[in-house]
């Protein structure tokens, strides 16, 4: 009898103080933006190149000259600001054209048009480029490359690097490089390739497994975690002779190394006291400066572009979440609340925006992105599992791998999420790290 | 029975008094009352049916911003007044003479055009005539342009912004604010998180031009 009057009554004074305390709290803000920005890209066809020197030309710079095109065409539209209009040959068929003037392209939806005329001096390709406002039919802005017959992809790109610059006023991507994991039987070793997956090249062939590539802001060395003396250690290689060599050596692990954006220290995590920490090491691999002591896992961090931030993941709230902290250690706050399991993070260089993984409820891998004030959460992938985000250079596009066509190879895709490209299709890749 | 009904009491009294008398002796104890913001679960606006409450704003917006006709884009145009300290001249013919202190080209260009949330966009270098250049950094500035404010009625800010030679912005600046301090920032950083714009054109002579964006909210 006693404990049916007490026990509610228990209840009644816990809820009492529970209801008390509680107004001392406080209360999270939160916002939702409405984002009424529409962004259109704009619609730009590219015509087929066309020979204008006075000698008959071979096969070979007819094939090279048909690259070229498919080079530029291909950055174009790889372009997040752009839309690649194609020529429509059923539109030549039907009006019994044999090629699209201004007037056509513009009909076709395109507002600009980019035109190219070869010539072949010596050993080598000159390709002038022309702009042109199909609305107004005439050019606007124009510019000539040249190189090394050989140097046919370099120099598509490079024409299209010019084009990009001059409608966005910013540098373009298509003569940058990526690194990335590839496995080869039980080892993984690092391979270079160009932005887009081709030109692939074996970086380092040390028999071991190597991952968490990430490329020097210079871009002439690749700081990466090996397998290679047993436990993981901090190495790096020179990108252009392949010499590989010892960064950092703790007891226990060294893994996650990020290179700050000054490039002379290296945020990365040691467990050499029992727990992964986050440390920062100079470039001879000494430590500077120990950055978090908690009892939870602290990985992944990832500098801001200035280089006075860095954003972390840990489980001290239970689950994986995301955290920034100053460089120095001080003034950690929570970034992420939604999702249960966020990790991974990688800042844009943009300053903007970091990338991360999230874990679904139904246990899906995906690439998400959330705005650094924690606001703007959002999910960029939905099929298969997609992990290891990186930003490009400029900020506007990611690379990550996926799962989503079988094997684990390596995909890019812009900041929203739009235009998802496979870039490697061997299988097995994975780590995607992103230079200049 | 009534041993326990009193005890019951007995405790009750004990607690509640135990808990009045206690707190104001907890002198770490501060009540704060942070400003909580109502939620409005809108995120893209093609799937937000409802709206939250209209803000009032009449009393910060300033009277020539107000007079803007909501309903009638076409019309927009005449409506917008320029601050008073700079002359509004008259649509010139294309020339080339170069930019004069106080002379304003309305803008020729798809993206602002009747209709746009960029009408009546002028540039003061009245000689730089390329529509590519308008398009594609108005197209970048929309991209950018995030409202944060949810608003029946027409907000209205006046930014102006140079452009060097590079496409780098030099300075960016509310000239007419819409009265909403959020809505004010989200257009100034349109622009700057637009940055760099094209390079200016090689023909084009002048090192510098000057752009004046009415940014609507709808």
């Amino acid at each position: 009898m006693k404990s049916r009057i007490l026990f509610p009554l228990v209840v009644l004074v816990l809820i009492f103080h529970a209801s008390a305390f509680a107004q001392g709290d406080k209360v999270r803000n939160i916002f939702f933006d409405t984002i009424t920005g529409d962004f259109q890209p704009t619609l730009i066809g590219v015509d087929e190149m066309k020979y204008i020197g006075d000698k008959y030309i071979t096969h070979d710079d007819s094939t090279i000259m048909n690259y070229t095109t498919r080079i530029i065409q291909s950055d174009i539209d790889f372009c997040a600001d752009f839309e690649l209009v194609r020529a429509d040959t059923f539109y030549m068929i039907l009006y019994e054209i044999t090629f699209l003037d201004l007037l056509s392209w513009q009909r076709l939806g395109a507002t600009y048009l980019v035109k190219l005329d070869a010539e072949f001096p010596g050993p080598n390709l000159r390709v002038r480029w022309g702009l042109y406002d199909t609305a107004r039919k005439q050019q606007f802005a124009r510019g000539t490359r040249e190189e090394n017959k050989s140097r046919w992809r370099e120099l598509g790109h490079d024409v299209a690097n010019e084009i990009v610059h001059t409608l966005t006023g910013e540098k373009g991507i298509f003569r940058t490089k990526i690194v990335y994991a590839k496995e080869i039987g039980n080892i993984k070793e690092l391979f270079l390739a160009d932005y887009d997956g081709a030109n692939e090249q074996q970086l380092t062939q040390t028999g071991s497994i190597n991952i968490s590539p990430i490329f020097a802001p210079d871009g002439r060395e690749v700081y990466f975690t090996s397998y290679m003396e047993g436990d993981p250690q901090l190495y790096k290689v020179n990108v252009p002779n392949g010499k590989v060599s010892r960064v950092a050596e703790f007891p226990g692990i060294i893994a996650a190394p990020a290179v700050s954006p000054d490039g002379y220290k290296i945020a990365c995590v040691l467990s050499k006291d029992g727990n992964s920490e986050i440390y920062v090491l100079d470039l001879n691999g000494r430590i500077i400066k120990r950055l978090t002591r908690h009892w939870a896992i602290d990985t992944s961090p990832t500098w801001s572009p200035d280089g006075r931030m860095i954003a972390f993941s840990s489980d001290r709230s239970g689950r994986p979440q995301l955290y920034i902290m100053d460089s120095d250690g001080l003034n950690i706050r929570r970034l992420t609340y939604e999702g249960s399991y966020n990790d991974s993070p990688v800042w844009s260089q943009r300053g903007d925006r970091i990338t991360f993984v999230n874990r679904s409820k139904s246990g899906r891998f995906d690439i998400a992105s959330i705005d650094t004030s924690g606001r703007d959460y959002r999910i960029l992938t939905e099929v298969g599992m997609n992990e290891n985000p990186h930003f490009s250079p400029n900020g506007k596009y990611i690379i990550f791998s996926s799962t989503r066509l079988g094997p684990r190879d390596i995909f890019t895709m812009d900041i929203t999420g739009r235009n998802q490209r496979r870039l490697t299709h061997s299988g097995g890749c994975s780590n995607p790290g992103w230079g200049h | 029975m009534t041993r326990d009904v009193l005890l019951s009491l007995l405790l009750h009294l004990v607690i509640v008094t135990a808990t009045v008398i206690s707190a104001p002796f907890d002198i770490n104890r501060k009540l704060t009352y942070d400003e909580v913001i109502q939620v409005s679960l809108t995120s893209l606006s093609e799937i937000a049916p409802t709206k939250p409450e209209p803000v009032s704003i009449p009393e910060m917006l300033p009277e020539e911003w107000a007079e803007i006709p909501i309903e009638s884009p076409s019309t927009a145009k005449e409506a917008i007044v320029k601050p008073k300290e700079k002359t509004h001249k008259p649509r010139t013919k294309k020339t080339n003479l170069p930019a004069t202190e106080g002379e304003k080209k309305e803008i020729e260009a798809p993206a602002t055009g009747s209709g746009s949330r960029f009408q009546g966009a002028t540039i003061d270098n009245v000689s730089f005539d390329y529509p590519y250049w308008f398009t594609e950094a108005f197209r970048k500035i929309e991209g950018n342009f995030y409202n944060p404010v949810v608003y029946d009625g027409t907000l209205v800010c006046v930014v102006y912004f140079q452009v060097i030679r590079s496409g780098r912005i030099v300075e960016s600046r509310v000239e007419a604010s819409s009265g909403v301090p959020a809505f004010d920032n989200a257009c100034l950083q349109a622009i700057e998180r637009s940055a760099p714009f094209p390079p200016l054109p090689r023909e084009f002579r002048d090192e510098i031009i000057g752009i004046t964006v009415p940014f609507k909210n709808r």
